[in-house]
């Protein structure tokens, strides 16, 4: 192993962070083994004893004196070994380095918010409503972002809302970012029934937290929505980055 | 047989089912050389921090399921967790956090240095230098193809509509262009086995 001295600093940390784990769960299961820690495990494995012991019994007794001896073994099972880390040649190994000549990924690179879209007022009695979600670069680095964000909504008390995602036809193509640049996703979704005009988008409430996954980014986003009510049953229009 | 199985079994993976703590050993043994190997293959230090974390959450809350009892039984067990975790990853982009999360486990931030550490230890300069000068030695037509394909991401019937060829023959340069690389990377001699 090379020593640790001169390996990444979070390789470290992450075995003190396993380590700590490892003694919680030792601790929780104090000093009694596991397998004897209940009185009906004991009492199972004396029965499975027996029983073994008494077919052992059977089957040594059915052997006749002069039969070969046969070793029991248990079966050959093939032997995996560890892959050797040699240079990679895989298909998409390549893609990905060829890819990253030239684009970067946006990870850990972005804030991410919801703009509402202020309508003009005689507009009140729509039954949708606009938002954006804006992905603003807060590195000094380039990088890049791309497709349809997913969206996963739940209100106050955790209960999912599940309106139909429409992903709106657009050019699904990489962004790029550079520092304190912007990238937007405009989203339209239902947010009132109105009985006349859309009687089926009911119940509409409002949201408490979106979580968010960008395609390109692993890991989510959780945050406040403020874009008002969202109908259950409602669709919710989505737009490719850009 | 079951004590006679228990006196075989050294590997600290298997006794850390009894012992916890023991995991730690299993852990020191294993890590650098996983993260060079995700490293490898993910071109992405945070991605392949994770990915560590991740089979090693993964390895450390199923443990009990590891039937082997050798050193080399319990590497090649990591290794396919692993290896399943960067398939699902290529697959959906996102890397699975499901173990880390349910062991409450706080992913350490990445220190200044650590990019070029791990850029170090997996050798990513040399497999980059390798591949880009392999790039630059395809034939003319392959090169084209394989950019389009690759770093542009086309359709091969935009490829073959952009180079004025067939369908069928923009899949093959591609192919081939890409074959080559894998040749040319397999044979590049500068590229250091990353050793334990």
């Amino acid at each position: 192993m090379n020593s640790e001295s001169d390996g990444p600093v979070f390789l470290a940390q992450l075995g003190d962070e396993l380590a700590r784990v490892a003694q919680g769960e030792a601790a929780r299961r104090g000093a009694a083994p596991r397998s004897w820690r209940t009185p009906r495990t004991a009492l199972a494995a004396v029965a499975g004893a027996v029983l073994v012991a008494g077919a052992l019994a059977t089957v040594l007794a059915s052997i006749p004196p002069d039969a070969p001896r046969v070793v029991q073994r248990q079966a050959a099972r093939p032997l995996r070994r560890a892959p050797a880390t040699a240079p990679v040649v895989s298909g998409s190994a390549v893609r990905s380095l060829l890819q990253q000549s030239s684009r970067v990924s946006c990870y850990g690179a972005l804030r991410v918010q919801l703009r509402q879209h202020r309508f003009p007022p005689y507009l009140i009695f729509r039954t949708y409503n606009v938002g954006a979600l804006v992905l603003t670069n807060v590195t000094p680095h380039a990088c890049d972002v791309a497709g349809y964000p997913a969206l996963r909504l739940r209100d106050k008390h955790g209960r999912r809302l599940s309106p139909r995602v429409v992903h709106d036809p657009g050019d699904d193509v990489a962004v790029t970012l550079q520092p304190g640049q912007r990238a937007r996703s405009q989203l339209i979704f239902t947010s009132a029934s109105i009985p006349s005009i859309a009687p089926d988008a009911a119940p509409c409430t409002t949201p408490a937290r979106v979580r968010i996954r960008l395609p390109t980014i692993p890991g989510s986003f959780l945050l406040r929505w403020r874009l008002g009510p969202v109908c259950d049953r409602g669709t919710i229009r989505v737009q490719p980055l850009r | 047989m079951r004590t006679a199985r228990r006196v075989e079994a050294s590997c600290d993976l298997r006794r850390s089912v009894d012992e916890p703590a023991a995991f730690s050993a299993f852990y020191r043994e294993h890590a650098t050389r996983l993260l060079a190997f995700v490293a490898r293959r993910t071109f992405d230090v945070e991605v392949a921090r994770d990915l560590t974390a991740e089979a090693f959450a993964q390895a450390f809350r199923s443990r009990r399921r590891f039937r082997g009892t050798t050193d080399d039984e319990a590497a090649a067990w990591l290794y396919a967790i692993a290896r399943h975790l960067l398939s699902r990853y290529v697959r959906r982009g996102v890397v699975e956090r499901r173990a880390i999360e349910q062991l409450g486990i706080r992913m350490p931030a990445l220190e200044a240095g650590d990019y070029e550490r791990v850029v170090q230890l997996a050798g990513l300069a040399e497999i980059r230098a390798a591949v880009s000068e392999a790039f630059e030695r395809l034939r003319p037509d392959q090169r084209d193809a394989v950019r389009l394909r690759v770093i542009d991401e086309l359709s091969y019937g935009e490829i073959a509509a952009r180079l004025a060829i067939s369908e069928p023959n923009a899949r093959a340069r591609v192919s081939r262009g890409l074959r080559q690389l894998a040749e040319a990377l397999e044979a590049a001699p500068q590229i250091p086995e990353v050793t334990t």
